[in-house]
């Protein structure tokens, strides 16, 4: 059972995608490296676990690339998050991943961590 | 005879019948002697043959017949003599022009004395129903199942002792009976016999009808004994026909219904299983109940007619709970009768996706129509396409059972394309698209069913169809 109890405003997380590079593979069929950058920070006085879930399909539209077929993909194993991917939770179209956040400083400042995700979104044309 | 409509049957004593009708003298109206209904749901049509004993002198007799405010076809209205046939003929039938809703028949008569008559036509108005409930045991594995009609009589008149038939099966009827009862007879020029009428009507198709008529007596004529057996309902099969007939007789006022006990089942053993069928019963896994209708089933005694079943289950502390209600079409004898619970919210159901992957690629050469493939180790250039693929994906049916009991599941899904379905899981194919599994899932178990399916695109489709695969 799941309660949604709002959004949590003392969690910080700035998402960018720190690279895309695109690979032809054959013909017009082209692979694309993506690079997913986390910064976050937890404001809270308790430590937390913080789910974070990429959609593929998102993603990929997101990168200029639109079609109706599934994503192809795989995680590249120089992402800090390697280890942290669920995979009973992930699906075709969604990786889950499981980032433990320690809670604020004493001083009051929040330890901010930086995540890596590599995808390789395969066989797109 | 309390008439609601005006449906009678009366004799002039004139010797002669004059050509104005509002002349006659009327002077007996004898009663029905017996009248029978058999009601035929399929085509809101229901035959009247009613008995009457009638008066008659030497000479021509004119008997008048009216039906005023019911939904007699008109056309369908038959006059025949059970007793003294040979001593009376029908001459003519007269529509008068001033009284719409009336006919004459014209009777010699060689004696003095009385003679049985039958009267037989259709009306609409007079409908059946059946009903069903239904009422399992705390365990869910036997039930009670007793079926019920209820006729209902909006035809305009009264019909008092009447034997009831109702009738399962569909017949073929060129006009609607309600529809030719509201036409009106005939107009004033074809009014002067019966005959020319039919044929002037045209429309009304008589001869088919009176065919259909007279099969429907001969039918009848075989089942009459059973339908004065002793008080019960009597089931029969008859021709592409199934008749119940309702024990003794039974007053039909107008305007009101009547429910009976059509039979009862005890002990009706029956099993459980839980479906997923998006195009039967919606994106959700239900529950059904299924039984037989059959002698093992301490059923089976007759087929089912159309009807709504209501669900009950005993909760085991002298009280009841209201599962369903649901409309069941006709289950002959032997046939299976499933009854949807439902989504039930102890088993719970996901269909995940889990990984998609794209293989075995052909390429087209831009401005030709020519077909290349890396694996069969053709050279691809910049400018080549992507014409044909193979869409893998691989799927889970995540199946969590939180009752105390194990459920047995089927799972049926219908894919478009070519399709190939890859598992272990001993599928079968219920149509050319559907792949279906099965599988049981323990009390408290939370099980995974696996496969693949393959999608062949573009230049890669062959068929239309789903080919199962094992590996293993």
């Amino acid at each position: 059972m799941k309660l949604y109890l709002g959004v949590a405003k003392d969690i910080v997380v700035k998402r960018t995608i720190d690279r895309r590079d695109q690979k032809r593979v054959l013909g017009n069929l082209y692979d694309y490296d993506v690079v997913i950058k986390y910064e976050i920070e937890n404001f809270k006085d308790q430590p937390v676990i913080l789910d974070l879930a990429e959609s593929m399909r998102a993603l990929r539209s997101e990168i200029g690339v639109n079609n109706q077929r599934d994503v192809e993909w795989e995680l590249v194993a120089d992402s800090t998050l390697t280890d942290k991917l669920d995979e009973k939770k992930s699906t075709a179209d969604q990786a889950v991943f499981h980032v433990s956040l320690p809670l604020r400083g004493k001083d009051d400042k929040a330890v901010k961590q930086t995540h890596t995700i590599h995808l390789r979104i395969k066989n797109e044309w | 005879m309390k008439l609601n409509g005006i449906l009678t049957l009366t004799l002039a004593l004139l010797a002669t019948m004059p050509t104005a009708a509002k002349n006659v003298d009327l002077s007996t109206i004898p009663p029905r002697d017996t009248v029978q209904l058999t009601i035929y749901n399929s085509e809101d049509l229901t035959l009247v043959r009613e008995t009457r004993t009638v008066t008659f002198k030497k000479g021509v007799n004119p008997l008048q017949f009216s039906w005023a405010n019911t939904l007699i076809d008109p056309s369908s209205v038959d006059l025949r003599f059970k007793t003294h046939a040979g001593e009376l003929e029908l001459l003519d039938t007269t529509f008068p022009h001033d009284k719409p809703q009336m006919l004459y028949w014209a009777v010699r008569s060689e004696m003095d004395g009385d003679a049985e008559l039958e009267v037989t036509y259709f009306t609409s108005g007079i409908s059946w129903s059946a009903d069903y409930v239904c009422i399992s045991d705390p365990a869910e594995e036997l039930m009670s199942f007793d079926g019920f009609v209820r006729i209902t009589n909006n035809s305009g008149e009264d019909y008092a002792d009447a034997q009831v038939r109702m009738v399962v099966g569909t017949i073929n009827l060129v006009e609607k009976v309600r529809e030719l009862a509201q036409r009106g007879l005939v107009s004033r020029d074809e009014a002067k016999d019966y005959e020319r009428s039919r044929r002037k009507a045209g429309a009304f198709k008589a001869d088919a009808k009176n065919e259909l008529l007279s099969k429907l007596r001969a039918d009848f004529a075989m089942a009459e004994n059973a339908a004065r057996q002793p008080k019960k309902i009597v089931k029969e099969g008859l021709s592409e026909y199934f008749i119940f007939s309702v024990e003794g007789t039974e007053t039909m006022k107008n305007g009101w219904s009547k429910r009976m006990r059509l039979f009862q089942g005890h002990n009706v053993p029956f099993r459980i299983q839980y479906r997923y069928r998006p195009q039967e019963y919606g994106e959700q896994l239900v529950r059904m109940f299924l039984l037989r209708n059959d002698t093992v089933s301490r059923l089976g005694s007759t087929p089912l007619p159309d009807g709504v079943v209501r669900l009950y289950r005993d909760n085991g502390r002298d009280g009841l709970s209201f599962s369903i209600e649901q409309q069941i079409k006709y289950v002959p004898i032997g046939q299976e009768i499933e009854l949807n619970l439902g989504r039930d919210p102890e088993v719970i159901h996901e269909w995940v996706s889990i990984r998609s992957w794209r293989n075995a690629f052909w390429f087209r050469r831009h401005g030709a129509s020519v077909y290349y493939a890396p694996g069969k180790g053709h050279r691809i250039k910049i400018n080549d396409a992507v014409v044909g693929w193979d869409e893998h994906q691989a799927w889970v049916e995540r199946i969590r059972n939180y009752r105390d009991k194990p459920i047995d599941l089927q799972i049926r899904r219908s894919f478009d394309g070519h399709v190939v379905f890859r598992s272990n899981l001993e599928p079968s194919l219920n149509d050319y698209r559907s792949p279906q599994l099965t599988a049981q899932v323990e009390a408290g178990e939370k099980k995974e069913l696996r496969y693949e399916l393959v999608f062949h695109q573009g230049h890669n489709q062959k068929q239309t169809n789903v080919t199962l695969e094992s590996v293993n």
